[in-house]
């Protein structure tokens, strides 16, 4: 049977046993397996039994009391649900990345320079260049730049200074498992040359999700 | 004892502004850097920690009473030891040193015999330089707070 694949958040009342049908016609109790509230069901039943006992479920009237979490396998369904948990993540990361920088603008303002507003473009122009960006440190630098630091395992590093002008200047530190040295460069160019280091370096994973 | 290399077993501080400490806590390498905007800086102003009698605390007490810059609440000291910030350097650039450089008074200031540079660092504004000031922070063993509770 093909599994079918989704994460869906109901709520039942736990006296309250209702029948699925898998795909045989065969009677299985969604409930069974449950001896506390809030477990997980991984039941494999075919989407149309699902829609079925949903359609059951949400319109059958009984008392809904208690949330729990259904979690069937589909592998369609559960890229999107990824994909939306990535979507989620990337707008709280982008909501504190604005946080810090009015914190850093405030502190930079009382200790007499500005934050440029060209480094400012260029880092979301980055941020928002790939659809899941990791969250980075931010600081902003006495030259009114910002810049951002991805850190990784064993000192491993990527340093972003936004420049303007879609120029970075990186700074790379890459510490291989069982490596005595570390490697390090540093350098300025565009955003696409800079994204050739960072694979270069295998270090794509530390940036992006 | 000015421009003396300070011993290899000895503890500096250096004062880092809040906007360079990232929300891990952790200094960031750009604080390590000579000040593009400020050509005819030498040397990075640092302080020595074990010109003053132990303990730790109160060098650090010292240290906060003799600093002329402005220090802030969120600001930190970041400490480091002279001979593992030299070693680690000189993998990439040998030239760097931290010297006694203490001050003398002025009208509003008393001597600061505890004065420090880091010298030998690239121009401020040069790819080495971030890359050197990346190094050095891989050095911080701890950040103190730049202004005690108590000292308000």
């Amino acid at each position: 049977m093909n599994l079918a694949l989704e994460r869906t958040t109901v709520t039942f009342d736990q006296s309250y046993v209702f029948l699925l049908e898998n795909s045989e016609g065969d009677s299985i109790s969604a409930f069974d397996p449950v001896d506390q509230v809030g477990s997980l069901l991984r039941l494999p039943y075919s989407k149309q039994s699902r829609a079925r006992a949903e359609n059951k479920f949400l319109f059958g009237g009984s008392d809904l009391l208690t949330s729990i979490e259904i979690k069937s396998e589909d592998p369609s369904i559960e890229f999107v649900v990824e994909a939306n948990a990535k979507a989620e993540r990337a707008l709280a990361d982008q909501q504190a990345y604005t946080e810090r920088i009015a914190v850093l603008r405030a502190e930079a303002m009382l200790d007499g320079f500005l934050l440029s507003q060209e480094s400012e473009e260029d880092f979301w122009t980055f941020i928002r260049s790939a659809p899941f960006v990791r969250k980075g440190g931010l600081v902003l630098m006495d030259n009114g730049n910002l810049r951002a630091v991805w850190k990784g395992d064993l000192g491993t590093h990527v340093g972003l200074q936004f420049l303007g002008s879609e120029t970075v200047q990186y700074v790379i530190f890459k510490r291989r498992v069982g490596a005595l040295q570390t490697s390090r460069v540093s350098g300025r160019d565009s955003f696409d040359g800079v994204r050739r280091q960072i694979n270069a370096f295998d270090l794509a994973s530390l940036i992006y999700t | 004892m000015t421009g003396n290399d300070l011993p290899l077993d000895n503890h500096i501080v250096r004062y880092v502004k809040p906007t360079a400490i990232l929300e891990d806590g952790h200094v960031d390498g750009s604080e390590f850097r000579l000040r593009p905007h400020k050509p005819d800086e030498t040397g990075l102003s640092v302080n020595w920690l074990e010109a003053f009698e132990p303990d730790r605390d109160q060098q650090l007490a010292s240290v906060r009473r003799l600093c002329r810059l402005k220090l802030k609440r969120n600001g930190r000291f970041a400490e480091l030891h002279v001979g593992t910030l030299r070693r680690h350097v000189s993998k990439v650039r040998d030239s760097v040193r931290i010297v006694h450089d203490p001050l003398d008074a002025l009208k509003d200031f008393e001597e600061d015999p505890s004065h420090a540079a880091i010298v030998g660092l690239p121009p401020g504004d040069s790819d080495e330089a971030i890359l050197i000031g990346d190094m050095i922070a891989e050095c911080v063993l701890d950040m103190h707070p730049a202004i005690e509770d108590h000292d308000t």
